[in-house]
């Protein structure tokens, strides 16, 4: 596979990652799931009501599109109820995968680093691939690599905010420094915001709120998926330098000119 | 015992099927986690529960 994405081993061929959260119905997630090209989609592991007719539609969608699919531990406030969630979640589907979430903070959904660290490592020995959610932190992402992590995953701004990047020079850093992919993830509000992550090198994004919550769900995947495809041609391709000054694009020689040039033509 | 984090009588010789058939729950739809133990959907033994037993149910959900 040409410019393949690599982790936990799988080669994927889509830089855009999905969250299946807040769509209206299933059908519609599903169209944007299919508009926007991923190959990788995360979902959510909960208690089930206890006494009501459960549903599977959800599985159902999932399994026809052949996803690879990235349980969260979204709701876990520290790390044993971080592993705890890990291990339904394997065995509710069936992968390894996880998306590391230790989120303390409900306004800002701002993840804790020690915890997450010390979750991290908990899993790796126990065979996860461990996609940590964590702050635009240069330091702990190089920790979390070191106990093992397939990726780090650093937020451009708050979880469903749409800020856009906030991030930007400590996700440089982050990029600059990491052996493992680079997945920016958390408050992309429109497909500029993915393209400019991609710019700078990060390997893929995580959406959800910003397709979710469009007015067009489907049209938003695709624009996002243009998006990252846009900033990932422009990383490979390599940006200009950037100059202070204005640098004339036309030849400076040769310029037809009047004779003199303070007489009004 | 507590079951989803809700207090449950428990009465002698009670069985996994038997509490997820009074649940209501499908058991090829969800995965059961009885204290440190956690099974698959469709793959949950009919293990005998105790009166002390943490037990979760859960299921796949949508989320980002």
């Amino acid at each position: 596979m040409q410019d393949a994405l690599t982790i936990g081993g799988k080669d994927f061929s889509s830089r855009l990652m999905l969250g299946t959260g807040k769509y209206k119905d299933f059908g519609l997630m599903r169209d944007a799931l299919e508009a926007s090209g991923t190959q990788i989609v995360t979902v959510s592991i909960r208690r089930v009501e206890l006494g009501a007719p459960g549903h599977t539609g959800l599985m159902d969608v999932l399994q026809k599109g052949s996803y690879q699919l990235l349980p969260n531990t979204a709701g876990c406030k520290t790390a044993e109820e971080a592993v705890r969630v890990a291990k339904l979640a394997r065995a509710m589907t069936g992968t390894d995968w996880l998306k590391l979430e230790v989120i303390p903070d409900a306004k800002y959904l701002l993840p804790d680093p020690i915890g997450t660290l010390k979750a991290a490592e908990i899993l790796v020995k126990e065979g996860f691939v461990v996609l940590p959610y964590m702050h635009a932190d240069p330091v702990l992402a190089r920790q979390l690599e070191a106990v093992g992590c397939a990726t780090v995953m650093p937020l451009a701004s708050p979880i469903g905010s749409g800020r856009g990047v906030l991030t930007r020079a400590s996700i440089q850093i982050i990029i600059e420094e990491a052996g493992v992919p680079v997945v920016v993830d958390a408050g992309l509000g429109v497909p500029s915001d993915a393209a400019s992550v991609m710019e700078i090198g990060a390997k893929a994004v995580l959406v959800n709120t910003a397709i979710a919550e469009a007015e067009s769900p489907v049209q938003m995947a695709e624009g996002f998926k243009l998006g990252v495809e846009a900033g990932r041609i422009a990383y490979l391709a390599g940006r200009m330098a950037v100059r202070t000054t204005a640098s004339p694009s036309s030849p400076a020689a040769g310029v037809v000119g009047l004779a003199q040039p303070e007489m009004p033509v | 015992m507590t079951v989803n984090g809700e207090s449950r009588a428990y009465r002698p010789g009670l069985k996994l099927h038997a509490l997820l058939e009074e649940l209501k729950v499908d058991a090829r739809a969800v995965a059961v986690m009885v204290g440190e133990e956690v099974y698959r959907p469709g793959r949950i033994p009919d293990v005998a529960l105790a009166e002390g037993d943490v037990i979760e149910v859960v299921s796949m959900m949508q989320g980002g």
